[in-house]
């Protein structure tokens, strides 16, 4: 009885006790934070990143413009992430003053007032990153949207309007063929945020100091950072180097002193220009997350970046010259039957929607072994870190090349036996003086 | 037995007779030959491998497929040489020809220079004979050899006399074979093992998030920055680097870095071998 009833206790105290602590996991505590949004560059678009107290540095790609945006909202930890994250939805409030740019001895090396600004999208061509518009530009753009979305709504109720007239007359006389149907306006499919305030800043490389100070003068608590402006350590032309039979799994090509070697059958190779740069592992996670600890801050990163447009491919043989591709659309079709293959044809719009890769294709050179190619802008002038060695290696080693191992071998054999011949004829010498 | 105090006056005589001496003991004796083979055989391999990759594709990338044996062969050789010059330094002490060359007119930094001299040229040598194997295998496979490996090549000329001078330190500190041998191999092995541990925590928090992990890589990436300031290894592997990148200004910094660590180490040993003296 004693012990069921000690069971049934310590059954009753589980579940009160397992229960809570559960509810308690899946609410975090949040709490109201100073905090730094930014719509950080990368040199051809715009991330938003979010800096908590708790990381002490904020990363800025060196030489492009940035948005500092100084707010409070609520912060909690997030144990999946292992980060802190921001509740924008529950509180979202801009937090005024000026922005001091300061270097790591205390001196103020920029003062930065509030400007707004606007992230117009721009659709052609599609995917394009928005463009950054600001103070009376932004105004100004954000007033004709606004003109034109009026219009929009004052053409829909216009049409709304016609259509009903257009649908009572349809059921008051059904036989009239002469009605007829109102069309619709055109789509205003353009979508603008407001203009909103935001602090600019442009930095040389290196390494500053970030903080908020109020209308009172006071260095807003929860403010201040290290400010740590990046630059790539090396920047290059990279290649997505596509082979006609395997254009799914392309291979990369980040820098000059890479070769792409080719087997003794030939293929038409595709190549596709990129500006690739290159930046310390852990600057570059902190860019886009100033709280990842999981990036190495000892190893080196490459990153693709923009492709290079405007540039034609120049081949080259013995150091010369020889022919000069320009950049084409291709579509690739998927061989017919049974077996595997691809074979790529030339873009024919009206044929399929896109092409499916822009590149420069360069044809097996027959009889060649080696040849290089290299990016060459319209002027003629060579884009550097483009140039590539494109090598046509035997497939397998002769047996000659593995007798070379022995080779050292074969020689310290001769050096030792020659040495042990002196030897002997130096002790039959000495002999001979004895005897 | 001459107890000169070390000067930066050289007596090109002596250095030039123990330099001559030690390089024939080094040419008469197997291990040069059989490490020259084993580098030549490693790099057999990577090429068979780099081929065998190539020929897997229609289209390969790959970085210069020559960097890596090379590289190979500048560790194994300098490592052999640097082992080979602290073992016949702490030879001659035990074996007492070094008590009776010191009997003569002859200073601690003649002595060792000449040690340093002859090692290096043992390496210089074999450095060449796999370069000129190495320009018979591009020909014979194509891949493409590029002047580079001369950068490399120039580098670890540098790079191999700091690791000699750093090997005659070591032989100079410790009076036994069987310690300068445990000194010797237990530096590379403690290095060794630093650096293979970092690069796999780095992988494995890098790839898998592992967090937990997070603050031993950290220190293990310290620890290695302090080695990477030590180890004449890792200024080979930093110019190769900035040869790679082609940072020239760069590259002649680690070399004059190396050369200056080779001088500065050779003189610890004088200074520590004249402060131990010479006696078995």
């Amino acid at each position: 009885m004693k012990r069921a009833f000690f069971c049934l206790v310590l059954a009753a105290w589980f579940a009160l006790t397992a229960v809570p602590s559960a509810v308690h996991a899946d609410a975090p505590v949040k709490e109201r934070q100073f905090v730094w949004g930014v719509l950080a560059s990368t040199g051809h678009d715009y991330n938003g990143v979010f800096s908590p107290g708790v990381a002490p540095s904020l990363y800025l790609l060196a030489g492009q413009t940035h948005i500092l945006l100084p707010s409070y909202t609520l912060v909690y930890y997030w144990p999946i992430d292992h980060e802190y994250k921001p509740d924008w939805a529950s509180l979202n409030e801009p937090a005024a003053g000026t922005v001091e740019i300061l270097t790591l001895d205390g001196r103020v090396l920029q003062r930065l007032t509030s400007e707004t600004y606007l992230m117009q999208p721009v659709n052609t061509p599609p995917g394009s990153p928005p463009e950054l518009l600001r103070g009376e530009q932004a105004t100004a753009a954000y007033h004709a949207y606004e003109t034109k979305r009026e219009a929009y709504y004052a053409s829909m109720a216009e049409y709304d309007k016609k259509l009903a007239e257009y649908m009572r007359q349809q059921e008051l006389t059904p036989n009239d063929t002469f009605l007829q149907k109102p069309d619709p306006p055109p789509t205003f499919a353009e979508f603008f945020p407001p203009p909103s305030p935001g602090y600019f800043v442009q930095l040389d490389p290196g390494a500053y100091r970030l903080q908020l100070r109020d209308a009172s003068g006071q260095i807003v608590p929860g403010s201040q950072r290290t400010l740590i402006a990046v630059t790539p350590r090396q920047e290059s032309v990279g290649y997505a180097v596509i082979p006609e039979s395997k254009w799914t799994i392309p291979e990369q090509s980040d820098e000059s002193s890479e070769i792409i070697y080719v087997t003794a059958q030939g293929t038409t190779l595709y190549l596709e220009p990129f500006r690739m740069r290159e930046f310390n592992q852990q600057e570059l996670a902190r860019l886009s997350n100033p709280q990842d600890t999981t990036a190495s801050p000892n190893r080196w990163q490459w990153v693709q970046d923009a492709p290079l447009n405007n540039v034609q491919l120049e081949i080259l043989s013995n150091g010369q010259p020889v022919a000069r591709v320009a950049k084409q659309s291709y579509s690739v079709k998927q061989i017919p039957g049974a077996a595997l293959g691809y074979t790529v044809v030339p873009f024919d719009a009206s044929a399929t929607a896109s092409p499916d890769l822009e590149a420069f294709a360069v044809p097996a050179v027959a009889g060649a072994t080696a040849y290089a190619v290299r990016l060459v802008y319209e002027d003629g002038i060579i884009v550097p870190g483009s140039e590539r060695s494109v090598i046509q290696a035997n497939d397998t080693l002769s047996p000659f090349s593995y007798a070379l191992i022995f080779l050292p071998l074969g020689g310290g054999l001769v050096v030792l036996g020659w040495r042990r011949r002196i030897h002997a004829r130096s002790l039959k010498a000495l002999a001979a003086m004895g005897g | 037995m001459t107890r000169l105090k070390p000067s930066l006056y050289l007596d090109l005589h002596s250095t030039s007779m123990v330099s001559r001496q030690t390089l024939r003991t080094l040419l008469f004796s197997p291990g040069i030959y059989v490490t020259l083979s084993l580098a030549l055989a490693v790099t057999m391999l990577l090429l068979r491998n780099t081929l065998g990759v190539i020929n897997s594709g229609y289209a390969t990338v790959l970085f210069e497929p020559f960097v890596t044996p090379l590289l190979g062969m500048c560790i194994l050789g300098g490592l052999y040489v640097a082992l080979v010059a602290t073992l016949s330094v702490t030879r001659e002490r035990e074996s007492g020809t070094l008590e009776t060359l010191f009997y003569g007119p002859i200073r601690f930094h003649d002595y060792l220079l000449g040690k340093q001299v002859a090692h290096l040229v043992a390496y210089g040598g074999m450095t060449i004979t796999f370069l000129l194997v190495c320009l018979v295998l591009a020909w014979l496979t194509h891949l493409l050899l590029t002047p580079l490996l001369l950068a490399i090549a120039g580098l670890s000329l540098a790079t191999t006399a700091a690791l000699i001078g750093l090997a005659l330190w070591i032989a100079s500190l410790v009076r036994t074979t069987r310690g300068t041998l445990l000194a010797f191999v237990g530096l590379i092995v403690v290095v060794l093992a630093l650096q293979v541990g970092e690069a796999s925590l780095v992988s494995i928090v890098g790839s898998q998030q592992l967090l937990q992990f997070v603050f031993l890589r950290d220190s293990l990436i310290f620890l290695n920055q302090i080695v990477n300031w030590v180890s004449p290894v890792s200024y080979l592997f930093q110019g190769t680097d900035a040869a790679v990148r082609q940072s020239w200004g760069e590259w002649v910094m680690y070399f004059l870095i190396a050369l200056l660590y080779g001088l500065v180490t050779l003189n610890l040993a004088a200074v520590q071998l004249r402060r131990k003296g010479v006696l078995r």
